[in-house]
């Protein structure tokens, strides 16, 4: 097994976006030795024919399932299969740069328990870390804050072992919102070990297309029973690896249950709403108006 | 002034009720003005019996229900069984209703068919000196009912039950909220009390349906109303916990029930459908983003503690 990486790419009915991801992969972080798995879950078959036929051309292995969690379990036998140390996510509207690659390969360095390398920017939140002081490393205060950032949960790069155990178990519980899924591997790899953050010198150059995908329908979704069993089943995997109570109050469970809040507030935010509403009722967006009020 | 009627809902309280009808009584209760009615959900013969006696006072249209009815439902069934006037404010016995706010309201409502609710600007107080504006909102007025619906849930600020409403929209929207109120809701004074936990989407939601769907909300610049913020005990829900136990789901469903068939057959029910999702899922958000934000407070404290305590045992000899 050599130490590079595996870049999988999520894709979901987005042949186009898809065909650029792999255009910059082939041109910008093959010829480094990245590896190429995609793994798409677009609704047509033929959609899944012409994406499968591109990331052949690539040079990757393709996934393919429209059931998440069967898709997932594809995605843990191809990593499983696979002669790389690292993983890293991508959706098909990011670019990520063999300069992000390689930072984030370094943050891991030696520590054996370092398991997930984060971009500095994804910890946004964290930005005071030093206040942190002595608890810093705590995994529950690590998945607290990265959930408390608003950015989409699969930036990083992970241990490709711990990756693929992570997806595995999460298969069996999988939502079917795929960022939600996504969300909860890391969080769940978060609390396996250290995270190391990085300040990586090239951009992600992500866009905004992670804030309109799928948002329309998160408010009834977070509101069906099938949510609330799947983010129950997610609680108890991850909770079953934050033995450590730093505090009487607030308890590990407590901080857990806040840090997912926050991401669901941001999935439920007054933009992405208002964008939504906007649409429904066939209107130019009003936030000028919002403003003035 | 046009007449109006002013529904007070108590219980077991009679000094509360004492104190505001009081308050009320100079130019207040000329009967030419306003018509005040208590419904009086008491536990007891006796309570019930002072009650009586202090409407008799102050010349107030007293009726009694049985402790165990759902609050909601003794609020409609009072408005239907005794509001004659185009207008209604149903009105807690603890706050206090500002003379010309609620006068501006009334003839408002009188002059402008197309709104169905009026209110001004709120105080609130928790004892001498500490009063301080609350409840702080714009008028959703927009021609769009569905607009106003998503605005006012979306940036939830005050709860536009203490305005005064236009009596057919105000018995509609108490029948609603009674029809979907749990069994077992206490016939105590609740507004948002459901099995002891504090439920801010069921009565905020349909009351929010029924003041934006039915017309516009008009917000005017004079003091309305003063309120008592007391602690009243009520456990709060934590949407977190509320959504992983479920009963969210079931809610959700059942108040997205409610406000379509609450709606005028004038608004489009498949496009209000999705609306609901987007204006519930904006209140749910920002609830869960106020307890996040604690959390990241309380955690950023008990960091910098345990930080200033190891900074402590280095520097000592």
């Amino acid at each position: 097994m050599t130490a590079g990486v595996t870049l999988i790419v999520w894709s979901e009915d987005q042949a186009e976006e898809t065909a650029g991801h792999l255009a910059h992969y082939a041109s910008t972080l093959r010829p480094h030795g990245v590896q190429l798995l995609v793994a798409d879950r677009s609704a047509s078959e033929s959609g899944r024919q012409r994406v499968g036929r591109m990331s052949r051309e690539a040079g990757g292995i393709f996934v393919s399932n429209t059931a998440i969690g069967a898709l997932l379990r594809g995605v843990q036998q191809a990593l499983l299969a696979a002669t790389t140390d690292y993983v890293m996510l991508a959706f098909p509207e990011e670019r990520p740069s063999w300069e992000t690659l390689q930072g984030l390969i370094s943050a891991f360095g030696t520590d054996q328990n370092t398991i997930v390398a984060l971009p500095v920017e994804d910890m946004s939140s964290v930005s005071a870390p030093d206040a942190m002081g002595p608890v810093k490393h705590a995994p529950i205060i690590g998945v607290f804050f990265y959930l408390l950032g608003t950015q989409p949960g699969w930036r990083g790069m992970f241990k490709r072992d711990e990756f693929a155990g992570v997806t595995g178990d999460i298969a069996g519980v999988a939502s079917d919102d795929s960022e939600f899924t996504h969300k909860a591997i890391v969080v769940y790899l978060l609390t396996m070990g250290r995270i190391a953050q990085v300040r990586t010198q090239g951009e992600f150059d992500m866009g905004d297309a992670w804030r309109t995908r799928s948002r329309s329908g998160w408010p009834a979704y977070f509101g069906s029973p099938a949510f609330s069993q799947q983010y129950r089943q997610i609680l108890a995997l991850v909770g079953k690896n934050l033995p450590e109570e730093l505090f009487v109050t607030p308890t590990t469970p407590d901080i857990l249950a806040s840090g997912f809040a926050a991401y669901f507030s941001q999935r439920m935010s007054w933009d992405l709403m208002r964008a939504n509403v906007d649409q429904i009722r066939g209107v130019n967006p009003s936030r000028l108006e919002e403003v003035a009020e | 002034m046009n007449i109006s009627t002013v529904l007070v809902p108590t219980y077991d309280r009679p000094k509360e009720l004492a104190r505001l009808l009081g308050y009320m009584k100079g130019d207040w209760l000329r009967p030419e003005r306003v018509r005040i009615v208590v419904a009086d959900g008491s536990t007891s013969e006796q309570l019930a019996e002072e009650n009586a006696a202090i409407c008799r006072q102050y010349g107030a249209v007293y009726r009694r229900y049985p402790a165990e009815l759902l609050f909601f439902a003794r609020i409609a069934d009072a408005i239907r069984a005794t509001v004659e006037t185009e207008s209604v404010v149903v009105f807690g016995d603890d706050d206090i209703l500002c003379e010309q706010g609620f006068a501006d309201a009334v003839d408002f409502l009188a002059a402008n068919p197309e709104y169905a609710v009026a209110h001004g600007r709120y105080i609130g107080f928790s004892g001498p000196g500490s009063m301080e504006e609350c409840y702080a909102a714009p008028s959703h007025d927009q021609d769009d009912p569905l607009e106003r619906f998503f605005r006012l849930m979306g940036h939830y600020r005050a709860p536009a039950v203490f305005g005064v409403w236009r009596t057919t929209v105000s018995v509609r929207t108490f029948e609603a909220l009674a029809s979907l109120s749990p069994p077992g809701l206490p016939g105590t004074y609740g507004w948002y009390t459901v099995q002891g936990t504090h439920d801010a989407i069921a009565s905020e939601t349909l009351i929010a349906a029924g003041t934006t769907l039915f017309g516009k909300e008009k917000r005017l610049d004079s003091l309305y109303c003063a309120r008592k913020f007391v602690s009243w005990g009520a456990k709060y829900v934590h949407y977190t916990s509320y959504v992983r136990d479920e009963p969210l789901a079931e809610r959700f469903a059942l108040l997205k029930q409610g406000v379509l068939g609450l709606a005028p057959s004038s608004v489009d029910n498949a496009a209000l459908g999705q609306v609901f999702d987007s204006a519930l899922g904006c209140m749910i958000g920002r609830t869960l983003g106020d307890e996040a934000n604690s959390m990241k407070k309380a955690l950023l404290g008990l960091a910098g503690r345990a930080a200033a305590e190891r900074d402590a045992q280095v520097a000592a000899p």
